[in-house]
C-alpha cells in the first residue's frame, strides 16, 4: 500500500460504509468543491444518528498533508473491524481491549470526515506537493497564481483579523488572495469545504469533542488559538469589542477566557492523547495550546468552541488540532508508523472523552408521558425515560408536578426523582421517572404536566401527560361440571358425596361474581351439555345471570352411568365462551374428579384451548390424570388445583379453591383466609390490611351456618360497619347465600361521615348461644360442631399491588424438584426490597413446613423443595409487604404440586371403549378412500351416515359406572 | 455569424519551488517579520533567547524573509522532496469494483491482549 489517490479515499470511504451497514452510516455532504467532487464523511457505532454524543474528526483539510486521510481510513477499518469481531486493538506497545473497543462505540458515536479538500490533495498529489490551499478560483481574477483559499483560515472565528487582532501581532493569515499559502476568502464559510464541516457539526448536534488532523509538529493542541488562555475575567472574551485591537501578542494584557473546567478537560484528553501515542513507539507529542507564540484567525478548532459562546443554542464543543509527524509527506514505511501513533491516540482520546468532565448528555427519549385505556379505579404507573451518559454524579429533579390540568383523576409521583451516582463509563443508561395515574371515571380524558431539571447540566424538561380511563375489564366464565357417576362417591367429608361438596362450592364463584362479568354453566359426562349460556351476572342481589347459573349448579346432577369426557365439556363450555360477545376475557373452569376415560378426550380438543384455563380436581393424584389437567392449563395464564383426599377439616377446602379461582380469573389478589370454629365466647376480630392501592374489596365468611354469625367490618378509624344499618354508609354493600356471607367495598368507604381506606381494618364476629345452639343441633350434636361454627374468612382485593405465583416442576415423580416462584408488583413495578414472602407447603405425607424465599431480583422471590412422597403438595404463597407510601400489605396465593411414579409416563387416557375408537379410526381412515366412497354411493349407501352411526355406538358402550 | 470562440486561458505557471526554510530570532523579531510577512509556521521551538520555527516558502520569497534580528536558513527544497513522494500515491483506484476496504494496521487479538 502506498499513499492514497483522492479516488481512493472516496471509494474507501464508500465501500466501509457498505461492508458495516449497522456500524457505519455513509453521510454525503451537500456542497461539492470547485472542481465538482463530492464528499462523504462516516458516522461510526451502533444506533441511529444522534443517540450518542460524538466526536468528529475532520481530515484532508491541508492539501499537501497526505498522511491525515489514511489516519482517518486506519482509524475506522481498524475500528469498525474490532467492535464487529469483538476483538481488542494493538498498536505497537499500546494496546486496548475488545472491551475498551466495544465500550467506544457503545458510548459514542465517531464522525470521521476522511477528505475536506479533494481539489487541494489531487493538485498536491499530482502538480505542486507543496500546496496547501483549495483549488477554488473565484477571487483569482483569472490569475492562475492567486487560487485557492486556505481552509483553516477560513471559519468564523476572529475571521476580521485586522479588528481583532492587535498590530504586529503575527496572525497566521492574509487578505491577499494571490497569498500562496494562507488567503483566509472573501468571507467566513465562503468555500464548500468550510460549508461541508459547518453542515456536518450542525447535522450532527450532539458532537462534543472535535479535531482536526493535520501535520507537522507532533503536537497536540487545544483551545485557544487568538491568544494564551486564562481563566479568570470572564469578560475578556473574543465577542467583546472593547478588546480588539488587543488580542494575540503573549505576556500582555490580553488572553482569551476559558472556563477553568473546560481547561481542564481539554488538557485532560489532549494529555490521553499524547499518552496513548507515545506507548505505540515512544513518540513524543506535546500537549499544548493552539496559540502557541503566534495566534491564529478562522481556524476550526476555535470556531467549534466558540460556537456555544456565541450562539447558546449550540452545544459545547471541544475544539483540537494534531499535528503529526516531522514533515508534511513522510516516506510511506514512515507514515504507517505515524498512522499507528495517531490511531492509538484517537482511540484513547475517544475512550477518555466521555468521562473528561464527568457529564456528557442527558436527554429524554419520551417526550410525553401517555397512560392509555387504563381501567376505570386502577392505579398504574407510566416512566418519563431518560438516557444519560455521564461518569459523574447526575440528578434528575421534579422541579413541578405531576399536576392534572384537565380532566378527571390524579397524577401521583410514587418514587419521587432519580439519581446516578458517578461511574468509571459513560456508557448510556437509562433513568426513569414513574409517574402514577389513577383512574376515576370511565371514558374520560385528563392531561396533565411534569417538569424535571438536571442540576448537573442545567436542562429543563417539560413533559406532558395523557390519560384516559375505560370501564373495569369484564370477564365471561364458564364452569364446566363432571357429572359422572364417581362423583356420587363419598367425598370424605361426613355425609357429604361429592357432588354435594361441589353443591357447597360451586355457587361461591357465582355469588361473589362482579355484576358485569359473565357465567356459564356445562355439565358433561360421556357428552357435554350446555346448562347455561353466558349471561352476565347482574346485581348481588337480584341479578338474573347469577340466578340462573346458581340454579344449573343445583340442578347439575350426578349420571350414576356417566363416564368421563373431558374433552367434550371443554368443547361445549369453549363453544359458549365463543358466543358470548362484550367481554373483555374469558376463563374456562374445569372441575372434575377422575381421570377422563371416554372420547373426547383433552387432547382432542387442544386446538380449542384458547381460554385461561382453571382446573380443580378432587381427589388424588391416582384418581385424577394431572398430566392431562395440566396440559388443559398450561401457558393458558391459568393453573390446576388438587384437592386430595378430603377429611373433616377440609369442609372448605373446596370451596375456597372457587373463590381463589374466581379472584385469578376476575383479576383480584386474595389478602387474607384464615379458617376458624366459633363458639359463643364473646366477638374475635380478624385483621386485615387495606392498601391505597386497593380500590375494591370482598371480605367474605364461608360458613356451613354464615346465618350463626353477626358479622362487622371495623375500619382503621374504629368505626364499626354493620349490614344490617348500612344507611349513611357509602361504598358498602351486603350479600348473603347458602354458604357464604361477604361485603362488597368500593374505596373509599364513607362510614360515619369519615372516609376511611389505607389502614388495618377488622373482620369482627360474634356468635350467640342461640345460634350456636341451633347450629349443633344441626350437625347432630357431634363433637366437631361443638367446637363451634366453622368459617373460613377470606378478603379480595382488586388492588395495584399484585402478587402472582407458580409451583414449577422439575418432573412429576418423586424426587422432583418444586421450583416455588413468587412476583409482586405495585403499580406494575416490582416490589423491591419492601417485601417477603414465605410458602407454607403442606407435603404429600401431611408433614408442613415454612419455606422462606429469597428475592433474586426485584419483586421476584423465589424458593425450592425436593418432593419425597407421592401426592399432592400444597403451596400456600404468603406476602408480607408495605407499599410505597407505606402501607402494610398482605398477599396470598393457593398452588398444588402433584408428583407420583407414573407421574413421567402416564398410561393413555383411553376407556374401555378403546376398542370401539380403533375400529371408528379405522373406518375413517376407510371411508376417507374417495373410491370406496364412490362405490357405497352407487349403491346408494351415505358413507357419512356410516360413520356417524358408528361413532354415536361408541359413545353407548363406553358407558361405565 | 458565429460569436467567435474565447482565447484559451493563459497555461497555469509551473509550481513554484518550494523550500523548508528554519528562522531563528527573538520573539520579537519573529513577530515583526510574521506580521509583515504572514506565512503557516509549522514547528516553533524556543531555544535559550531565541525562537527557532520552521516555515515553508516558495523560493522567490526568501529573500523577503529577511529582517533585523533573525536568521534564515534554507533547509532542503521541499517541492523536490515532494515530487519523489508523489510517486508513492497510488495510481488508479485499488479500492474499485470488488467494493474492496482497507485493511487496517493494527493488530487485533481476539478478546484484546492478555
Amino acid at each position: 500500500m502506498t499513499y492514497l489517490n483522492v479516488d481512493e479515499v472516496e471509494t474507501a470511504t464508500v465501500n466501509l460504509a457498505a461492508a458495516y451497514p449497522s456500524l457505519c452510516q455513509l453521510v454525503t455532504l451537500p456542497f461539492t468543491t470547485s472542481e465538482a467532487r463530492t464528499s462523504h464523511a462516516l458516522r461510526l457505532g451502533p444506533g441511529v444518528a444522534g443517540s450518542k454524543d460524538a466526536v468528529m474528526i475532520i481530515c484532508g483539510v491541508h492539501a499537501r498533508e497526505w498522511g491525515s486521510c489514511e489516519i482517518a481510513l486506519n482509524l475506522a477499518t481498524d475500528l469498525l473491524e474490532a467492535f464487529a469481531g469483538n476483538l481488542g486493538l494493538t498498536y505497537g506497545g499500546k494496546s486496548f481491549t475488545a472491551a475498551q473497543i466495544q465500550s467506544l462505540l457503545n458510548t459514542v458515536h465517531v464522525v470521521l470526515f476522511p477528505l475536506v479538500n479533494p481539489d487541494g490533495r489531487h493538485y498536491s498529489q499530482n502538480v505542486d506537493s507543496m500546496w496547501r490551499k483549495n483549488r477554488n478560483p473565484a477571487y483569482s481574477g483569472g490569475n492562475p497564481s492567486c487560487v485557492g483559499v486556505d481552509i483553516n483560515r477560513n471559519y468564523d472565528f476572529l475571521f476580521d483579523f485586522t479588528t481583532a487582532y492587535a498590530p504586529g501581532s503575527g496572525v497566521v493569515v492574509s487578505s491577499n488572495p494571490c497569498d500562496y499559502q494562507i488567503y483566509h476568502g472573501p468571507s467566513a464559510f465562503s468555500e464548500a469545504e468550510t460549508q461541508n464541516v459547518k453542515w456536518l457539526l450542525d447535522s450532527f448536534p450532539r458532537t462534543r469533542w472535535f479535531i482536526d488532523v493535520h501535520s507537522y509538529s507532533q503536537d497536540m493542541l487545544y483551545n485557544w488559538g487568538d491568544d494564551e488562555d486564562q481563566t479568570t475575567n470572564a469578560a475578556m472574551n473574543f465577542m467583546n469589542p472593547a478588546f480588539d485591537g488587543q488580542r494575540g501578542i503573549s505576556g500582555d494584557a490580553y488572553r482569551e477566557y476559558i472556563h477553568a473546567d473546560d481547561l481542564a478537560v481539554v488538557q485532560s484528553l489532549s494529555g490521553r492523547f499524547v499518552t496513548d501515542l507515545q506507548a505505540v513507539r515512544g513518540k513524543a507529542y506535546i500537549s499544548k495550546s493552539s496559540y502557541d507564540l503566534y495566534p491564529t484567525s478562522g481556524a476550526s478548532d476555535d470556531y467549534v468552541y466558540a460556537r456555544h459562546r456565541a450562539d447558546p443554542s449550540k452545544a459545547k464543543v471541544y475544539g483540537f488540532t494534531i499535528e503529526w509527524g516531522t514533515e508534511f509527506q513522510p516516506a510511506w514505511a514512515e507514515m504507517q508508523n505515524i498512522i499507528k501513533d495517531v490511531s492509538a491516540g484517537l482511540i484513547g482520546f475517544c475512550l477518555a472523552a466521555p468521562c473528561a468532565n464527568g457529564l456528557s448528555a442527558v436527554g429524554l427519549d419520551t417526550p410525553t408521558i401517555n397512560f392509555q385505556n387504563v381501567p376505570e379505579g386502577v392505579t398504574t404507573t407510566r416512566a418519563a425515560v431518560f438516557s444519560v451518559q455521564s461518569c459523574a454524579a447526575v440528578d434528575l429533579n421534579v422541579t413541578s408536578g405531576p399536576t392534572k390540568l384537565t380532566g378527571p383523576g390524579s397524577f401521583g409521583l410514587p418514587l419521587g426523582g432519580a439519581s446516578f451516582p458517578a461511574a468509571d463509563s459513560a456508557l448510556e443508561r437509562d433513568a426513569r421517572i414513574w409517574v402514577s395515574y389513577t383512574a376515576t371515571n370511565a371514558a374520560a380524558s385528563a392531561t396533565g404536566t411534569m417538569t424535571v431539571t438536571c442540576p448537573q447540566t442545567g436542562q429543563t424538561f417539560v413533559i406532558p401527560i395523557t390519560a384516559n380511563t375505560i370501564p373495569q375489564p369484564t370477564v365471561a366464565s364458564c364452569l364446566v361440571l363432571d357429572q359422572s357417576g364417581s362423583m356420587d362417591d363419598p367425598s370424605g367429608i361426613l355425609n357429604k358425596k361429592r357432588i354435594d361438596v361441589l353443591h357447597d362450592a360451586a355457587p361461591s364463584f357465582v355469588s361473589l361474581l362482579p355484576d358485569n362479568d359473565g357465567i356459564g354453566v356445562v355439565s358433561f359426562d360421556q357428552d357435554a351439555y350446555l346448562r347455561m349460556g353466558i349471561m352476565t351476572a347482574g346485581s348481588l342481589s337480584s341479578g338474573l345471570g347469577r340466578a340462573l347459573a346458581g340454579a344449573a349448579i343445583t340442578n347439575h346432577v350426578t349420571n350414576p352411568m356417566g363416564t368421563t369426557s373431558i374433552g367434550d365439556g371443554v368443547e361445549v363450555g369453549h363453544n359458549a365462551i365463543a358466543a358470548a360477545s362484550g367481554y373483555d376475557s374469558t376463563a374456562l373452569i374445569v372441575f372434575t374428579d377422575g381421570e377422563e376415560n371416554t372420547y373426547k378426550f383433552i387432547s382432542d380438543v387442544q386446538s380449542l384451548i384458547n381460554n385461561r384455563v382453571f382446573a380443580v380436581g378432587l381427589g388424588t393424584v391416582n384418581e385424577v390424570n394431572p398430566v392431562a389437567l395440566n396440559h388443559l392449563v398450561n401457558n393458558t395464564g391459568g393453573y390446576l388445583l388438587l384437592t386430595d383426599n378430603l377429611g373433616q377439616s377440609d369442609v372448605f377446602k373446596l370451596q375456597k379453591y372457587f373463590v381463589q379461582i374466581l379472584a385469578s380469573a376476575t383479576n383480584a389478589d386474595v389478602v387474607v383466609d384464615p379458617d376458624g370454629f366459633l363458639a359463643p365466647v364473646g366477638e374475635i376480630k380478624i385483621p386485615f390490611d387495606i392498601t391505597e392501592s386497593d380500590y375494591t374489596a370482598d371480605v367474605v365468611l364461608l360458613s356451613p351456618a354464615p346465618w350463626a354469625f353477626a358479622f362487622q367490618l371495623e375500619t382503621p378509624t374504629g368505626t364499626r360497619i354493620d349490614h344490617n344499618a348500612l344507611g349513611g354508609v357509602a361504598g358498602v354493600k351486603f350479600n348473603q347465600s347458602a354458604n357464604l356471607i361477604f361485603y362488597r367495598l368500593a374505596f373509599p368507604v364513607v362510614a360515619a361521615a369519615v372516609p376511611a381506606q389505607a389502614g388495618r381494618w377488622y373482620i369482627v364476629l360474634k356468635v350467640s348461644a342461640g345460634a350456636y345452639k341451633e347450629y349443633v343441633t344441626s350437625q347432630r350434636g357431634s363433637d366437631q360442631a361443638k367446637a363451634g361454627v366453622p368459617y373460613s374468612a377470606v378478603v379480595h382485593a382488586r388492588s395495584s399491588v399484585n402478587l402472582d405465583a407458580h409451583v414449577l416442576q422439575s418432573s412429576y415423580v418423586p424426587g422432583a424438584v418444586l421450583k416455588l416462584h413468587a412476583v409482586l408488583t405495585e403499580m406494575d413495578l416490582p416490589v423491591e426490597k419492601r417485601a417477603s414472602v414465605r410458602v407454607e407447603l403442606r407435603r404429600a405425607d401431611g408433614t408442613t413446613s415454612w419455606i422462606p424465599l429469597t428475592e433474586q431480583d426485584p419483586g421476584v422471590f423465589e424458593g425450592s423443595v425436593v418432593t419425597s412422597a407421592a401426592g399432592v403438595y400444597t403451596a400456600h404463597f404468603r406476602a408480607k409487604g408495605s407499599t410505597l407510601r407505606g402501607y402494610p400489605f398482605s398477599r396470598e396465593q393457593l398452588r398444588t404440586g402433584l408428583v407420583w411414579t407414573q407421574g413421567d409416563n402416564p398410561p393413555p387416557t383411553r376407556g374401555k371403549d378403546d376398542c370401539c375408537q380403533d375400529w371408528a379410526t379405522f373406518l375413517r381412515c376407510l371411508l376417507s378412500d374417495e373410491s370406496l366412497r364412490q362405490l357405497l354411493a352407487r349403491n346408494h349407501l351415505d358413507a357419512r351416515a356410516i360413520e356417524k352411526c358408528f361413532a354415536q355406538v361408541c359413545k353407548q358402550s363406553s358407558k361405565v359406572g | 455569424m458565429a460569436n467567435a470562440a474565447p482565447p484559451p486561458p493563459p497555461p497555469p505557471p509551473p509550481p513554484p519551488k518550494v523550500l523548508s526554510v528554519k528562522i531563528t530570532g527573538s520573539d520579537t523579531a519573529i513577530r515583526e517579520l510574521l506580521t509583515r510577512h504572514p506565512m503557516p509556521v509549522e514547528s516553533t521551538r524556543r531555544e535559550r533567547d531565541s525562537v527557532v520555527i520552521e516555515v515553508f516558502v516558495p523560493e522567490d520569497e526568501v529573500k523577503q524573509l529577511e529582517h533585523p534580528g533573525v536568521a534564515v536558513q534554507v533547509l532542503f527544497d521541499a517541492s523536490a522532496r515532494g515530487r519523489e513522494r508523489q510517486a508513492e500515491v497510488g495510481k488508479g483506484n485499488r479500492f474499485a469494483g470488488e467494493q474492496r476496504i482497507p485493511k487496517g494496521l493494527g493488530d487485533k487479538p481476539k478478546g484484546g491482549p492478555q
